[in-house]
């Protein structure tokens, strides 16, 4: 169910890091409180930042909602941005993605409503930013990449893959240690 | 595979992948926000797998998801248009200080503990059940008892006859482990009710710090606790809710 053909349609983008989008700049204004510099976030990323938590939670209302809370947050700490510590997309996204996982945390989403029930195979991923990390995302052994999807972009725990690969708890873990060191390793050639 | 010996897991790597979950996350939080090499593992994490996410097919939000947005955010920005203190703070030790003092925390949250007990038992009949209580705690006792309600409402009633400073008002925080404190109103000298809406639904959960700062008329104007907590205690779950 994991060939890899998800990691077509690359394109040779910048990465974030390089190239923000002026949202370095936006979140200077949101910092001094000016909210026309929020709305112009809002517009240039929410449907990535709403994909992103959809993908995670499977639920529309829970995943708007973690939207809203996303940019409540990101508003509330525009002065703690501090482009040393990466691009303006990875620092909100990584704010929508801890509200994200609160949400799994308390909302038990695989006994609930789950009508997408393996969007890791049947939906394919694109990766347009960077090629480095789908080369060295396709390089894993099939277990570890799988593991990483599941995690990463399906929010999956480490139990809940275990279950879903029916694999030993330790060997799912110890997958995912190896997985994250390989791919290091990868991205720092 | 099983011959390679498995490696120091990944700390940074496993919390951005969002596999440290309930107590390991916490404690992940609570070292991220005093330890600075950690934070940069993170963002590293955070931009190696930024493609990733990127990749993931867009969705448009709903058309009522930004004018709410706009509309919690506009009464703070009507009232923090002071001077940009924000800029100057930044750097300032961050809220990497007194703010995620643990050892601060564990002594006002056994105090409160203590307290609560006590004060459940003698607890008004509320007209609907609360979901959670935490009770404000100085160094000399308990200041004021919180009930939230499920749907974030709050009630907040003074145990005894404390005021703010002279030309202050007392602002109300609400501080996951880890994470920067969001401001969630005001508290008033005697009883405050605060609507629904004032408590993320995010943080309507057992064991967030409800801690109250002193601020200048309005809030403080960086949007963050500017000064040390005076009263705060932990939200606990009642009647097993």
């Amino acid at each position: 169910m994991f060939d890899g053909t998800g990691f077509i349609g690359l394109s040779g983008n910048a990465t974030g890091s390089v190239a923000d989008d002026g949202l370095g700049q936006l979140l200077r204004r949101c910092a001094e409180r000016d909210p026309q510099a929020l709305k112009a976030i809002y517009d240039a990323m929410a449907p990535t930042m709403l994909g992103v938590a959809l993908r995670l939670l499977r639920n529309r209302p829970h995943a708007e909602e973690t939207l809203q809370d996303a940019f409540l947050q990101i508003w509330r700490n525009a002065d703690r941005y501090d482009q040393s510590r990466g691009s303006p997309k990875a620092w909100m996204i990584g704010i929508l993605r801890y509200r994200a996982l609160d949400r799994l945390e308390t909302e038990r989403r695989h006994t609930g409503t789950d009508e997408l029930p393996d969007v890791a195979a049947d939906m394919p991923v694109g990766i347009e930013d960077s090629r480095a990390l789908a080369t060295c995302i396709e390089e894993l052994p099939e277990t570890w990449r799988k593991s990483v999807m599941l995690s990463y972009v399906e929010g999956y725990s480490h139990s809940e893959i275990a279950e879903r690969t029916d694999t030993p708890l330790g060997t799912v873990k110890s997958w995912i240690v190896r997985a994250l060191a390989a791919l290091k390793k990868c991205m720092e050639r | 595979m099983s011959e390679i010996l498995p490696q120091q897991p990944d700390r940074a790597g496993l919390y951005v992948f969002g596999l440290l979950r309930g107590q390991e996350r916490r404690e992940f939080e609570a070292d991220l926000a005093v330890d600075p090499v950690l934070g940069r593992e993170v963002a590293a994490w955070q931009e190696r797998m930024l493609p990733l996410s990127l990749a993931i097919p867009p969705v448009v939000p709903s058309e009522t998801i930004w004018p709410e947005i706009a509309r919690l955010i506009a009464p703070r920005e009507a009232v923090t248009a002071g001077p940009v203190r924000a800029m100057a703070s930044r750097r300032a030790g961050g809220w990497a200080g007194w703010w995620d003092n643990v050892a601060v925390w564990r002594g006002i949250g056994a105090v409160a503990v203590a307290a609560l007990v006590a004060l459940i038992v003698v607890r008004p009949q509320p007209v609907s059940p609360p979901g959670m209580v935490a009770v404000l705690s100085s160094k000399a006792g308990p200041v004021f008892t919180v009930a939230l309600r499920s749907d974030g409402a709050m009630s907040i009633a003074p145990v005894g006859n404390a005021k703010p400073p002279p030309g202050k008002v007392w602002q109300l925080w609400a501080v996951a482990g880890g994470e920067k404190p969001v401001p969630v109103g005001f508290v008033e000298p005697g009883r405050t009710i605060l609507p629904r809406n004032d408590m993320p639904p995010d943080m309507r959960k057992p064991q967030i710090l409800m801690a109250v700062t002193v601020e200048p008329p309005g809030g403080s104007p960086t949007g963050q606790p500017d000064t040390p907590i005076v009263f705060s205690g932990p939200l606990l779950p009642i009647n097993g809710s």
